[in-house]
């Protein structure tokens, strides 16, 4: 997938939101790697997606200081898969941003060449699974002499 | 227990049930992990992921209000930008 670049040079994806109630919205997305969460949304947008804005969190600003934020569950929807994360409700009309959980969760690898115009994100390296568990030794009673 | 009203009502009781109930004894034993806490029955559920934890809780109370925490952090996640002090009147 590529992306492109804003009019202040930022990195940024085309992905889709959806709530419990399965209606998908489409969003330009900034790539915010200083952003540790999976997406944060404006709350003017989390209305028309239907999200149920049930909980709160603190979230710690770039000069240490913590702000409180609602919270929700909601899924991202990009490159033919669809993953469920937290979702940061900015109380302020900010933009989209999708930060390191998205990239985590969707395993992906994000290419930067501002020089060249290049944003591309695409399947990350497989992520090694554990080798299945081994046999069990059969419980042989031992030979009777 | 007394159910809050507001976004700030919601965090201010999940912190203050935070401290009584679970932070000296998770901050020895789950360092790192995330526990979401229903501010209606002060139950705490915790998790490797913030979505877990919340999923879990969910899973006993689909209504709940819950806040949210990093164990031992600040902050559940950071971003690389400051704010005004002075915001719109929702966390007010």
């Amino acid at each position: 997938m590529t992306g492109s670049f804003d009019s202040a040079g930022c990195p940024t994806i085309d992905i889709e939101i959806s709530g419990p109630l399965g209606h998908k919205h489409q969003f330009t997305a900034m790539v915010d790697t200083g952003f540790s969460g999976f997406l944060l949304l404006p709350i003017l947008s989390a209305f028309p997606v239907g999200l149920l804005l049930q909980g709160t969190m603190r979230i710690t600003l770039a000069d240490g200081s913590t702000q409180t934020k609602l919270t929700c569950l909601g899924s991202i929807h990009f490159d033919g898969k669809e993953d469920v994360g937290v979702i940061v409700i900015e109380p302020q009309n900010t933009q989209v941003l999708v930060g390191m959980e998205f990239l985590r969760i969707f395993n992906l690898r994000l290419t930067v060449e501002p020089n060249s115009g290049i944003v591309e994100i695409v399947a990350g390296t497989p992520i090694p699974t554990a080798p299945p568990p081994a046999p069990e030794t059969p419980n042989i009673p031992p030979a009777q002499n | 227990m007394s159910v809050t009203k507001t976004p700030q009502g919601i965090s201010e009781k999940g912190e203050a049930l935070y401290r009584e109930k679970f932070q000296a004894e998770y901050e020895q034993l789950h360092p790192g992990k995330y526990l979401a806490i229903d501010v209606s029955t002060g139950a705490g559920f915790l998790g490797d992921t913030p979505e877990k934890a919340i999923v879990a809780l969910l899973a006993t109370n689909p209504n709940a209000f819950y806040h949210v925490v990093r164990i031992g952090a600040s902050g559940v996640y950071r971003v690389g930008y400051t704010q005004e002090a002075t915001r719109d009147g929702i966390f007010r």
